[in-house]
């Protein structure tokens, strides 16, 4: 009974810890840059914006949202990737190592286009809405040891099928039939040509037998290998360690009469973020600037009431991350700053945290938070907004999220 | 099911003056897996690469003529990638210019096996 009472009273004392931290949901995450900054910006879920792969995908892609090019479309975002569409040499997995900043800016530059139609709650009209945007990597680390060291364990393998190949090729380029419809074209190459239909149809016949008996001999013998080097892909994550640097932006314009001699200036939004990954489970240190106009809340807003219209909003944040190698420490410093820049509607504010955590055993864990939150608590009242705090759960292991 | 392999294997007209002939090799989509080698007849030109080659140099024409390039090699999907494989064969510097594509949608992990054949003749 005693030790019941004991875990009632530690669950009080969590909820008033929560209780005084207030904005625990407001966090750094918030400020990133988004994954399509024009359809951000156009309030698209993410999984809703088409990225195709090659020229052809984009015709089909805008064909298909414009009805034949009939119409315009209610709701569309494309997410351009000039690197994947030209079919740039710089695409393969080895060339992802390259820091060179003309390769990672070619790699990484998206443009972000977006068209949505909205409803004017005043008037009950639709009219639309258009937005422009990009993303782009200034800076980017080298690949980890450890992501070198199963990189080179997963080219072993390749290289063995490789070789693989190169043998199989030999065996079927030997085969009676191939050596026979090889001949024929042959011959009919210096009789008729190579433009000629007889070259076409003896290539054809040729070029069918050799790949089926490529394809035979090669899930006989590559069978073990490509399931070797499945494993191996399967377990493949790119770790970076050092530092990096992104930035995004974008704008809106939307047209009120479904004109185009007639827009205004929508939204507009820029992103910097960087910082210095530390790898998987390490220090880490990410710093975040936001600039938005007229964004559909104000950050800086705890009520989200406060009108937008031709507000400009500058927003930041630190956050440095300590995960000790064997997971059970976790320790995180954060900051956030969020001002309105051209009208005094919102004081600046500010808030910092700083949180620990220690695992003392499946699904124990050690937690202790202190920080000033946006409202000043801390200064005002000189006291801790939060405390030591343990944590009990119930069931198998699980993580808790801080 | 296996997927079926890039397979090439063809004749290609070279001029009988000094114009050099080149060859690129565009593997993709982005973040794939890439190993190949490129022969020369029997001789090694490229050992074992990991990138794509653009305007690389075969050599002049007259000295390619009855040689055969080959080059055999395999693709390796990888996670968080678009699972879309692709190769883009060029080879300019002949009679014709001649570009080849290749493109698979696989499943996650699957590797496409590459065998090209280029044979050069007057």
């Amino acid at each position: 009974m005693k030790y019941g009472m004991f875990l009632f009273s530690l669950l009080l004392s969590n909820q008033q810890i929560f209780a005084q931290t207030g904005n625990t949901d407001v966090k750094l995450d918030l400020l990133k840059q988004p994954s399509s900054p024009a359809a951000h910006l156009l309030n698209f879920a993410p999984n809703s914006i088409e990225k195709p792969t090659d020229l052809t995908a984009v015709w089909f892609s805008f064909n298909n949202a414009t009805g034949k090019l009939t119409q315009l479309p209610n709701s569309y975002a494309l997410d351009l990737s000039p690197a994947v569409l030209s079919k740039s040499k710089l695409l393969s997995l080895k060339s992802l190592q390259a820091t060179a900043l003309k390769d990672i800016l070619w790699q990484t530059f998206v443009i972000s286009t977006g068209i949505k139609q909205f409803d004017d709650t005043v008037t009950k009209k639709s009219y639309y809405k258009t937005a422009l945007g990009f993303k782009v990597t200034l800076a980017r680390p080298a690949w980890s040891e450890a992501t070198l060291t199963k990189f080179n364990e997963l080219s072993v393998i390749q290289e063995s099928i490789t070789n693989s190949n190169i043998t199989i090729r030999k065996e079927v380029t030997k085969d009676s039939t191939i050596k026979n419809l090889d001949r024929k074209r042959r011959d009919v190459l210096a009789q008729y040509g190579q433009q000629s239909a007889e070259y076409a149809a003896a290539q054809q016949q040729y070029i069918s037998q050799f790949s089926i008996a490529f394809a035979k001999l090669s899930a006989e013998q590559n069978a073990e290998l490509k399931a070797a080097i499945r494993k191996k892909a399967e377990g493949f994550a790119i770790e970076r360690v050092g530092w990096y640097a992104e930035l995004a932006g974008g704008f809106s314009a939307a047209f009120p009469t479904n004109s185009f001699t007639y827009s205004t200036a929508d939204r507009s939004g820029a992103w910097l973020t960087g910082g210095y990954d530390g790898g998987f489970n390490k220090i880490s240190f990410l710093g975040i600037a936001r600039y938005l106009y007229q964004p559909e809340t104000l950050f800086a807003d705890s009520t989200g009431k406060l009108p937008t219209n031709k507000i400009s909003t500058f927003d930041a944040g630190t956050r440095l991350l300590y995960v000790s190698g064997d997971s059970k420490l976790n320790i995180s410093f954060e900051s956030i700053y969020r001002s309105v820049l051209n009208k005094s509607i919102v004081n600046p504010s500010w808030r910092v945290l700083f949180s620990a955590a220690y695992s003392v055993g499946a699904n124990q864990q050690l937690t202790f938070s202190f920080g000033r939150d946006f409202d000043g608590t801390l200064e005002k009242s000189g006291n801790l907004i939060a405390g030591l705090n343990f944590i009990v759960g119930l069931g198998g292991d699980k993580t808790v999220e801080k | 099911m296996a997927n079926d392999p890039f397979v090439y294997d063809n004749f290609y007209k070279i001029n009988t003056d000094d114009d050099q002939v080149t060859l690129d090799l565009i593997f993709g989509g982005l973040g794939q897996s890439v190993d190949y080698v490129l022969a020369l007849d029997d001789v090694i030109k490229i050992d074992h690469s990991k990138i794509s080659i653009q305007d690389y140099t075969l050599g002049k024409g007259p000295d390619l003529a009855g040689k055969t390039l080959t080059v055999s090699g395999n693709i390796q999907d990888m996670p968080a990638t678009s699972h879309d494989i692709t190769l883009i064969l060029r080879i300019k510097g002949g009679a014709t210019n001649i570009e080849q594509s290749y493109a698979g949608e696989v499943s996650p992990g699957d590797n496409i096996d590459i065998s090209l054949a280029v044979h050069f003749y007057k």
